[in-house]
């Protein structure tokens, strides 16, 4: 009796004690984290990756210098970091398997590992520029009399694979085999998905590829390929495949799902090389101590990585990443935007660091709808946008100061690369201006309403419907801040979303929608959506979303048909200068974001804001001019240089 | 510690239940005795403290419970000893039969175990085997057919009267002294009653134990009891012998008892229900608590607080009256 | 008893596939495989196809269990396009890890809850008992997530921080022995079990509390018996029967994942999968996660009624 009255009272005590500590711990961070922000974080990576049309850019990091010592033996290195150490890098998403092109399996984690793994003809820097990777320099461009351009590329010297083997032209020339012969079916009918989702035409259009030493080649396009720096972006060992194309596209195809060929890993050319996979828990990577070094202009390391290895833990929870980061468990995470950073960023342990994400947020408006179809309520809503309001009220409060002061306010194409114009902002658009979005109503006979919502004559009043993938609350929020000051302008916008996945292949893109807008308006129904938002995930070379504005396209749900924006395109993707054809590009998003080309159809994209990118680190990990970045590279594009003090 | 010296003697026990309206006194300064081998009836209406009494010699009172007074058992201080030892006492020394057979036996154990369970309790030195088959004895005993097979059967298997029966068979199962049986056929149809009486006393006649019968139904005493004493508002109303209390009762509340019991042969014209209710606990009348039903009440008895006066040989009764009542009581209205 | 249990699973069998059907009709209508592919038509189309054709998208959405079914009855649960493996394989690694953490919960939460029953009811209105209820109506009402946090946060992170001492993980499975086990599972398994104490030992109270009430506890008090003996044999045994069913029908939800416990410790598990099936529209493993689920529950419910009648004899299976 006695005994057991005892251990009860011991038991309460320990209940009771756990609640104190409990109350304790709260106060500097457990208690914000319960309140809203996994609503927001978990949800926010899925839709990112899930909906966000073409522009995929799986992309690689540096090179530099020569080839260091043989042979490697992969061994799992220690839990934490010191001594080479182990980089450990929480993080939310799991692929299902290491084979980018599979349309189920196209997320950035993906290709962020593999950045790491396999180097391509090009690279990807911080600033979203390519950069020569593989290649000593930029490749000469010669434009042939029969409207032909040949580049003529050099490799660097020593490139070498993790296995020993030199990399060489030859590879180059058996990758581009590979994946013409990919285009179609493997043996047992399954289709070679090798390439299904990449920039499959500027392959195709390749009349030659000559090898003229074992770091030289020339690749003849029929015509001038304005992506051609996105091309061969991934270079695959020849040495363990078989030589036959058609044969080896089956083994790739296979191989890349495991990142593994007849039991033995793909040889890298990365920094790092593919060790174990534990699915559901984590992924090991190990230094590749062959690798020729980064060619990055980002990465100051020209030679090995200094970490022993990469170990990337599965951590789906973004609170469970920052607790990992705090126990010791994780080195490195990349999240959602989201209180509980605060408290990283003030402590002397943890560095927090942010930057423009490649992800960035639009509204796209239906042409043949009958209030969207006048060009003055399209002007009107972009007056009444205060797109720094939305950012303000979106991410100050979840960044504070680690906000990055520019850079959200995106353009059509991308943000924070230099080329590129900002035009939407600077016809005035997008900053809130009320008088001019009323007096832009006004001039196409629409009358305030008794209750400030304008009212046509013949249309009546202006509501209007945007849907998204609901369940983001990130976005809901967003929608939510747009439609109070579009009210505030006497339009009334109506919050329409479609929960999972269904809504673009119900919506906007269902066949009745697109063959509204490929006919002009006379078939299908043009009726189901006014105004869609969405997302790209940008790359640094955007003649591929021009697709989704030509006349008649699949791609295009908006109604947009403009002879002339197509030949301009065209135009564009034919300008071998590059800062001729960044210009060019300019033009194209006038069209788009403007009224200045195309008075009647133009103005059908509102660019909203562009997602930030959010890193938390331990201050051990010594990352000085390599802040990690997602530009389509992701935290590992330059692992070379992450370093453990100590 | 001979035979004449009386089994149990209980001297100004006070039971009180602390309740948030109060102190409930549930038995207030009671005093009797049970000598070896005797029946003692203790009767009453609901809440006339019997039941607490009974609980309270037991110790098996509810938690909230103050008890006072002194309980002599066979020499030994009930109210005194420790824990451990009054385990020893019960189901032992003294063993208890409740009044509702459907409930009183563990519906998952089976009959059997239950009495081999309070008989190895007491003497761990007896197997189990042992144990079993004493247990099979003593439900012959109390008329349980097939004893065997019943032993094994668990309790709702058994019919209300069998239960009761082996309810007797778990009490006796250790020899009691004494049998404290709290309206005992109370839950059963009044066929199965008459037999489990029946049964009751031939055991206690077979074992010579000394019975404390607790019930509310002066007709069941009639034949069984030696000493009837009966309970009032948590008082000791009247003690007396069975003749005294039936023939010679000098206690209004007892006689009003009296005509509210069926006459089997049929000799009384009608019943005559005890007027009222009985009173509360937590505030009782001033004066006598039978008083406000009390057909000879004066305004005497609204003041003074009767005592138990002596009105014959060990034939006691609480009422102020309780001298004239010998008489001619009709002339008393 | 045979024939009890027979009646049951064929009773059950047509209502699992009931279940099922409407489980694979509500979530093709909301999900769509081939959401990736509209991107990149037409010249994806082949893989469109295949899609289109493996889940007999062009069907109508009524009859597309069927297609379904049919290759369930040859034994072919399909393969899984979230986890890259076939679906029977998912299903048997990450039901193995659910259990790792399922079984120490459930046992951690049943004899707690006991403890805790029996505790509170004997020593009702005393100052532990309205500790434990004021702990349990916190358990009951904070968040799973919530809680899991603070586990996490408590244990993994600030006694690290404040003693320097780690006792535990902050979750995902990694160790390779016994010991390095235990400290990934401790954390998930108790804040699985913390949801189950609150609740049962609120109900084994009650429980417990009418049962030391019962006339036949005051007869084996009567009998001479240790209140130890009448507590943990006579009261308990009958106080258990109304919790077996509690118990049994939340171990088969733990074995069955816990979507929020298994995400926060990041272990994978059943639930965890279920939340990656959801998201990238696996419909075959989404249904062979809601397959096995039900017949969780449906042979836990049976185990609960043959051990109710075990417990209790006065209830035949029959």
């Amino acid at each position: 009796m006695n005994t057991k009255r005892r251990s009860a009272k011991l038991l309460a005590l320990t209940a009771a004690a756990g609640l104190v500590f409990a109350a304790c711990g709260s106060d500097d961070d457990s208690g914000s984290t319960g309140t809203d922000a996994p609503s927001v974080e978990t949800d926010a990576p899925v839709e990112t990756d899930g909906d966000a049309p073409p522009e995929t850019d799986g992309d690689t990091p540096p090179p530099d210098t020569e080839a260091p010592p043989p042979d490697t033996e992969a061994t799992p290195p220690p839990e934490t970091g010191g001594e080479g150490g182990t980089l450990i890098w929480a993080h939310e998403q799991e692929p299902p398997d290491m084979h980018l092109d599979d349309p189920e399996n196209n997320l950035s984690i993906t290709s962020w590992i593999r950045s790491a793994l396999i180097e391509g003809l090009h690279g990807i820097s911080g600033s979203t520029e390519y950069y020569p990777e593989l290649l000593a320099e930029d490749a000469p461009l010669t434009e042939n009399a029969d409207g032909s351009v040949t580049a003529d590329f050099t490799l660097r010297d020593g490139l070498t694979w993790s296995d020993g083997d030199d990399l060489t032209a030859d590879d180059v020339q058996w990758t581009l085999d590979v994946l013409l012969a990919a285009d179609g079916e493997d043996e047992d009918g399954n289709p070679a998905y090798i390439y299904l989702l990449g920039d499959y035409t500027g392959l195709d259009t390749i009349t030659d590829f000559t090898v003229n030493s074992a770091t030289e080649f020339s690749i003849t396009w029929e015509s001038f390929f304005a992506g051609y720096k996105g091309v061969l972006n991934e270079v695959y060992p020849m040495h363990v495949f078989s030589a036959d194309p058609a044969a080896a596209a089956a083994e790739l195809n296979d191989a890349l799902r495991e990142w593994s060929h007849n039991g033995t890993v793909i040889p890298s050319s990365g920094p790092m090389i593919f060790d174990s996979w534990n699915k559901g828990v984590q992924m090991n990577l190990v230094r590749n101590d062959n690798y020729h070094g980064s060619n990055s202009p980002d990465a100051s390391n020209s030679g090995v990585a200094s970490v022993a290895g990469v170990q990337i833990n599965f951590v789906t929870d973004t609170d469970a990443q920052i607790n990992a980061l705090e126990a010791g468990e994780a080195q490195i995470i990349m999240t959602q935007p989201q209180l509980a950073f605060e408290d990283l960023a003030s402590s002397d342990d943890f560095t927090v660091a942010s930057s423009a994400g490649p992800v960035f947020e639009h509204w796209g408006l239906n042409l043949n709808n009958t209030h969207l179809s006048k060009a003055c309520v399209r002007e009107g809503l972009a007056f009444a946008m205060d797109k720094s309001e939305v950012m303000a009220g979106l991410y100050t409060p979840l960044f504070g100061d680690s906000l990055p002061a520019e850079g959200l306010g995106n353009t059509y194409w991308l943000s924070n690369q230099s080329n590129y114009e900002n035009h939407a902002g600077d016809a005035g658009y997008g900053a809130g201006d009320i008088a001019s979005a009323q007096a832009a109503l006004e001039a196409c006979g629409y009358t305030q309403g008794g209750d400030g919502i304008y009212e046509h004559p013949d249309d009546g009043a202006l509501s209007l419907r945007v849907g998204t993938t609901g369940g983001n609350r990130l976005r809901e929020i967003q929608q939510e801040l747009i439609q109070a000051q579009m009210k505030d302008a006497g339009i009334d916008i109506v919050i329409d979303n479609v929960e999972g996945g269904a809504y673009f292949g119900e919506v906007p893109f269902s066949a009745d929608a697109i063959a509204c807008s490929t006919s002009g308006g006379a078939e299908g129904n043009c009726d189901i959506w006014d105004i869609t938002q969405f997302a790209w995930v940008g790359g640094p070379w955007p003649g591929g979303q021009t697709a989704s504005y030509r006349s008649g396209g699949e791609n295009n749900p908006y109604g947009f048909a403009s002879a002339a924006f197509d030949a301009r395109a065209d135009e564009c993707d034919a300008t071998v200068d590059d800062a001729a054809r960044a210009a060019c590009y300019n033009e194209l998003d006038r069209y788009v974001t403007t009224l200045e080309m195309d008075p009647d159809q133009g103005l059908f994209m509102l660019p909203l804001t562009q997602k930030p990118s959010f890193y938390g680190f331990t201050s051990d990990l010594s990352a000085a001019g390599v802040a990690p970045d997602a530009q389509g590279a992701g935290p590992l594009a330059n692992v070379v240089d992450f370093v453990f003090a100590d | 510690m001979n035979d004449e010296s009386p089994l149990l003697t209980v001297d100004n026990l006070s039971v009180g239940f602390v309740t948030k309206g109060g102190i409930v006194q549930a038995a207030t300064e009671i005093s009797f005795e049970i000598r070896r081998g005797e029946v003692l009836a203790v009767v009453g209406e609901s809440g006339s403290g019997k039941s607490v009494t009974a609980l309270a010699l037991m110790r098996l009172h509810p938690g909230n419970a103050i008890t006072t007074g002194d309980v002599d058992f066979d020499g030994r201080d009930l109210l005194n000893m420790s824990d451990a030892e009054m385990r020893s006492v019960r189901g032992s020394d003294i063993a208890m039969i409740f009044q509702d057979p459907m409930t009183a036996m563990n519906p998952v154990f089976t009959v059997g175990s239950q009495i081999v369970e309070t008989i190895r309790v007491h003497d761990s030195s007896v197997s189990k085997q042992d144990a079993w088959s004493k247990t099979v004895d003593l439900l012959q005993l109390v008329g349980v057919p097939e004893p065997k097979r019943r032993a094994s059967q668990y309790p709702h298997e058994y019919s209300g009267g069998m239960r009761q029966r082996a309810m007797i068979a778990m009490a006796i199962a250790n020899d009691p002294k004494l049998l404290i049986a709290d309206e005992p056929t109370t839950a059963l149809d009044v066929t199965v009653q008459a037999q489990v009486m029946e049964v009751l006393h031939e055991v206690q006649a077979q074992t010579g134990s000394a019975m404390m019968l607790i019930t509310h139904d002066l007709g069941l005493v009639a034949g069984s009891a030696d000493r009837v004493q009966v309970m009032y508002a948590s008082r000791l109303m009247e003690t007396g012998t069975i003749n005294q209390i039936f023939y010679e009762s000098q206690n209004p509340y007892t006689m009003a008892l009296l005509e509210s019991i069926p006459d089997v042969d049929g000799l009384k014209d009608r019943l005559e229900p005890i007027p009222g209710n009985p009173p509360s606990l937590l505030n009782p009348p001033s004066g006598c608590a039978f008083r406000p039903r009390c057909n000879y009440a004066q305004p005497i008895c609204a003041v003074d607080k009767p005592v138990l006066v002596s009105v014959g040989v060990e034939h006691e009764s609480r009422c102020l009256r309780a001298h004239e009542l010998g008489a001619d009581t009709e002339a008393l209205v | 008893m045979f024939a009890y249990v027979t009646r049951r699973v064929l009773i059950a069998v047509p209502m699992l596939l009931v279940a099922m059907y409407l489980v694979h009709v509500g979530v093709s209508a909301t999900v769509d495989p081939r959401s990736e592919f509209y991107v990149c038509l037409p010249r994806c189309q082949e893989g469109f196809d295949r899609i289109t054709e493996q889940y007999n998208l062009d069907t109508n959405i009524f009859l597309r269990p069927f297609g379904y079914f049919s290759e369930l009855a040859r034994g072919n649960l399909g393969d899984s396009s979230s986890i890259g493996e076939p679906v029977w394989d998912t299903l048997k690694t990450r039901g193995w890890n659910t259990a790792m953490i399922a079984i120490p919960a459930f046992l951690i939460g049943a004899i707690l809850s006991l403890l805790l029953s029996v505790y509170s009811a004997r020593r009702q209105y005393s100052i532990g008992d309205y500790t434990f209820t004021g702990l349990s109506f916190i358990g009951f009402a904070m968040p799973s997530f919530v809680m899991a946090l603070l586990l996490q946060h408590i244990f993994a992170v600030k006694l690290e921080q404040l003693f320097g001492i780690k006792p535990f993980n902050t979750g995902r499975k990694t160790g390779e022995n016994f010991l390095q086990l235990a400290r990934d599972v401790t954390l998930p398994a108790v804040s699985l079990a913390i949801l189950g104490i609150a609740a049962d030992s609120r109900f084994g109270r009650a429980s417990m509390l009418e049962t030391l009430n019962q006339d036949y506890i005051r007869t084996a008090r009567a009998k001479g018996l240790k209140e130890g003996k009448v507590v943990w044999k006579h009261a308990l045994r009958n106080a258990l029967i109304p919790l077996v069913t509690l118990w049994a029908l939340g171990f088969s939800a733990l074995l069955g994942g816990s979507v929020v416990t298994e995400s926060i410790f990041s272990w994978p598990g059943i639930g965890q999968v279920f939340l990656r099936a959801l998201g990238d529209a696996d419909l075959d493993l989404l249904m062979a996660i809601v397959m096995f689920g039900g017949v969780l529950t449906v042979t836990f419910n049976l185990i609960a009624d043959v051990l109710y009648g075990v417990l209790d004899p006065r209830i035949r299976l029959g």
